[in-house]
């Protein structure tokens, strides 16, 4: 079956991450496509580059980028929400000059029109929220 | 349906909402501090006033971070791990999350 899923809550505040984590490793352990993560509002800080957690705590983003290295999981992150709280993508940074990428690695920059595509497209839609 | 709810049922009405509406068949999964609704005390009289034909799940990995034992939930409750919540989510179309 294919399972999509947005998060709207940013990680390390909200459990929403984690949960939405331990969800998608147990779908694709249970033979499920996981088709798109889509982050949403805050949950945009999940995609955040720069962050760096104490190295004997779980480093979410990090845990992200191996996800869609290891899986294939396509990671999007909505446009408006990410450039509204200052997360650039290349691009954008360098077309605005004095901005730094702020993408992590295996995350792509996208608008609602792929969040509705992932709700047509799967067979599940689960939100993890605040 | 199945909903999902994550927030304490002290703090918030999504549960509360969530059992006025379900009717028979509706499951509903508490995730995260909603597991505090299974705690055999008062608030769990929201899920005793619950429809019979609605079943009521608990995810363990939460029930555990916040030591609630199972032998502290009400009765009805049913558990499950992260494995059985994709069950869930599989066996019921559609799914809600409820904040």
């Amino acid at each position: 079956m294919k399972i999509s899923l947005q998060i709207n809550a940013s990680p390390y505040q909200h459990q929403a991450a984690d949960s939405a984590w331990h969800f998608i490793q147990a779908a694709i352990l249970s033979g499920h496509e996981v088709y798109r993560v889509f982050f949403y509002h805050d949950g945009i800080f999940n995609a955040l580059r720069d962050a760096r957690p104490p190295g004997d705590e779980r480093d979410i983003v990090k845990r992200w980028s191996d996800l869609n290295a290891k899986h294939g999981v396509d990671l999007v992150v909505c446009v408006s929400s990410a450039q509204r709280r200052g997360l650039l993508e290349q691009t954008v940074a360098k077309k605005l000059g004095g901005y730094q990428a702020a993408l992590a690695d295996g995350f792509r920059i996208a608008g609602l029109g792929l969040l509705m595509e992932a709700i047509i497209e799967a067979d599940r839609h689960i939100t993890f929220g605040a | 349906m199945l909903y999902i709810i994550n927030k304490n049922p002290s703090q918030n009405l999504a549960l509360k909402n969530c059992v006025d509406q379900a009717i028979a068949g509706d499951v509903i999964l508490l995730i995260e501090s909603a597991v505090y609704a299974v705690i055999n005390a008062a608030q769990s009289t929201l899920l005793q006033s619950l429809d019979d034909q609605v079943s009521v799940y608990a995810l363990i990995p939460d029930l555990q971070a916040r030591g609630i034992a199972l032998d502290q939930c009400y009765r009805g409750v049913n558990v499950v791990d992260y494995a059985g919540f994709v069950g869930l989510v599989t066996e019921h179309q559609p799914v809600r999350s409820c904040f």
